[in-house]
């Protein structure tokens, strides 16, 4: 606020002054008065105006620079009413409960968009159990009814497809939803990893792909949520896969390393690799970077899942790549 | 022979698991919905108790019923194992499991295989001691030998035995049950992975060529032909 403005906008004060200061100047000249008298009553006048005229300039000055400076200090702005102190002066009191109208509007709507967001994610929740349903049903039906043709038509291996989709909807919806859903206990590296790479079996013989998971029985303790962790890891690995060299064969390795303290998971493969440029990039939405376009249908999901996820879990993750060489992904516990 | 109880609400995976598990010699129990339809929990139990398994699969979410209370009343009154099968595969649901007596924890989607080996790790844990000589004869090239399943030996009829490692174990049962057909590597290698034994190429040459060496030690020769190009052959 300042007072240059407060004046312009309070031009009627100032008119109702200067109208009084020349109606007495006027009366007192008709009755015959002297020179400094009429200046001093001018002079008085003025001086009169001009005090009330700033006191009130500082009530008011004191009052907003007090809202004002509270909500910048606030992370949420629409809870500054919470902090507010009362002054018991009329303004103050109305601001005050115009900032608290609109303080439960703001949570009032705030909620409904909460549960709505809500209800969204236990549909998929159990939409997404539901779905497991008839896919568990379909494999066994492969299995005990299939004949040479079927196995051969690889009908199981779009099956394993639907459910890495149907498994990655399931994260999506988990990822930003504000409840904490996850359960972090120890977990078993080594165990994980073997499920996850026994899962893709069917995609990494054909490949001629060389595991080695040798360093991950360790004394170490990892902390995580190993449903959320297997989920990221198998991102993380369905990447090597899709990323894979033609010229050499598919190798992944796996191991333990401490940085700052911190436990580290690397997951390294010998694939394409990335441009150093994109790395940054790598965990936006939507990115999906040279390699993810050339001729590899690439969504930009995965990776902006497992940081999300990550974030999620307090672990960070980070690439490390060269091109043509192959990639390192790292988890910090 | 091993009884397996399936507890399940969805028909027809209840009744492909029973066909599954009967295929891999066991014998299995599809307790239907309808049989269960409106009784309380303890006469749930006592249904299962009668049933007379040596394990059970059982389904969290049932209709009226909470899965891990029946897995908890089941394994407070009888020591069959458990193995929880569910849509929902949560840290927590994993933990209350095991925590309410469950000895495994299955997610659905199961891949079958996988199952399978969980089954017989399951069973393999708690009837070992009972069930001591599990053992299977083969008969092969004008010759038997015997392998005894829980300990991963082979021997001749002459009493000359040596031990496996795990992967030419799991590599000679496989070829076992497909005596007389050509099982290709690629299947050979799932069946290894399926195991959590991530061989390459080469260490699966190395371990069939071992393999042959063992047989050779007890007398059986000429029992595995190589087909070049397809895979191997237990005649």
């Amino acid at each position: 606020m300042n007072f240059s403005r407060y004046i312009k906008e309070h031009g009627i004060h100032v008119i109702a002054c200067l109208f009084l200061i020349v109606t007495t100047d006027i009366f007192l000249m008709t009755i015959g008065g002297s020179g400094s008298l009429m200046i001093y009553v001018a002079a008085s006048c003025a001086v009169c105006f001009t005090v009330c005229m700033y006191v009130d300039y500082r009530k008011l000055k004191t009052l907003f620079d007090d809202v004002q400076n509270k909500t910048d200090a606030l992370d949420k702005k629409y809870l500054v009413s919470e902090v507010m102190e009362k002054t018991g002066s009329q303004e103050s009191e109305m601001l005050l409960s115009v900032l608290k109208k609109a303080e439960v509007s703001m949570s009032d709507n705030v909620a409904g968009y909460r549960r709505g967001s809500e209800e969204d994610r236990d549909y998929i929740e159990t939409w997404v159990h539901e779905v497991k349903i008839p896919i568990s049903a379909s494999r066994m039906i492969i299995e005990n009814h299939g004949d040479e043709t079927v196995a051969e038509s690889g009908m199981a291996d779009e099956l394993e497809r639907i459910e890495g989709y149907v498994e990655q909807a399931l994260f999506y919806a988990r990822s930003s939803c504000v409840e904490k859903d996850f359960f972090i206990k120890e977990v078993n590296l080594e165990e994980i990893i073997k499920g996850i790479i026994s899962k893709r079996r069917k995609t990494l013989i054909p490949m001629h792909a060389s595991i080695d998971i040798g360093e991950l029985a360790s004394e170490k303790k990892i902390l995580s949520d190993g449903k959320w962790l297997s989920f990221i890891i198998g991102q993380i690995v369905d990447n090597s896969i899709k990323y894979a060299s033609t010229e050499r064969n598919l190798k992944l390795s796996f191991y333990l390393t401490e940085e700052d303290g911190r436990n580290v998971l690397n997951l390294a493969d010998n694939g394409v690799g990335m441009k150093s440029a994109e790395i940054p990039r790598a965990f936006e939405k939507g990115f999906t970077g040279t390699n993810g376009r050339i001729g590899r249908a690439s969504t930009g999901i995965g990776l902006y899942l497992c940081k999300k996820l990550c974030t999620r879990l307090e672990h960070d993750i980070a690439i490390e790549s060269e091109e043509g060489e192959g990639t390192v992904v790292k988890i910090m516990f | 022979m091993y009884r397996i109880g399936i507890l399940e609400d969805d028909l027809k995976i209840g009744s492909e698991l029973k066909l599954f598990l009967e295929k891999n010699g066991y014998e299995a129990e599809f307790i239907t919905p309808d049989r269960y339809a409106g009784i309380k929990e303890d006469k749930m139990t006592d249904l299962l108790l009668d049933a007379d398994l040596s394990l059970l699969l059982l389904d969290i979410s049932l209709p009226g019923f909470d899965g891990i209370r029946i897995c908890k009343s089941f394994r407070e009154r009888t020591g069959v194992p458990v193995i929880m099968i569910t849509s929902d595969n949560s840290e927590l649901t994993e933990l209350m499991s095991i925590q309410n007596g469950a000895d495994d924890f299955v997610p659905k989607p199961f891949n079958t295989r996988i199952l399978l080996a969980r089954i017989e790790s399951v069973l393999r844990r708690v009837y070992s001691n009972t069930n001591a000589s599990d053992t299977k004869s083969v008969h092969t090239a004008g010759k038997s030998f015997t392998v005894d399943m829980s300990k991963g030996k082979i021997a001749s009829e002459s009493g000359e035995e040596t031990e496996l490692t795990k992967n030419e174990f799991h590599i000679l049962k496989l070829l076992i049950a497909e005596q007389g057909k050509i099982v290709s590597r690629d299947k050979i290698m799932e069946e290894l992975w399926d195991n959590e034994a991530f061989v390459d190429d080469n260490t699966l040459t190395v371990n069939m060529t071992r393999l042959k060496g063992k047989l050779e030690q007890i007398g059986i020769s000429d029992a595995i032909t190589t087909k070049r190009g397809m895979g191997y052959l237990l005649n």
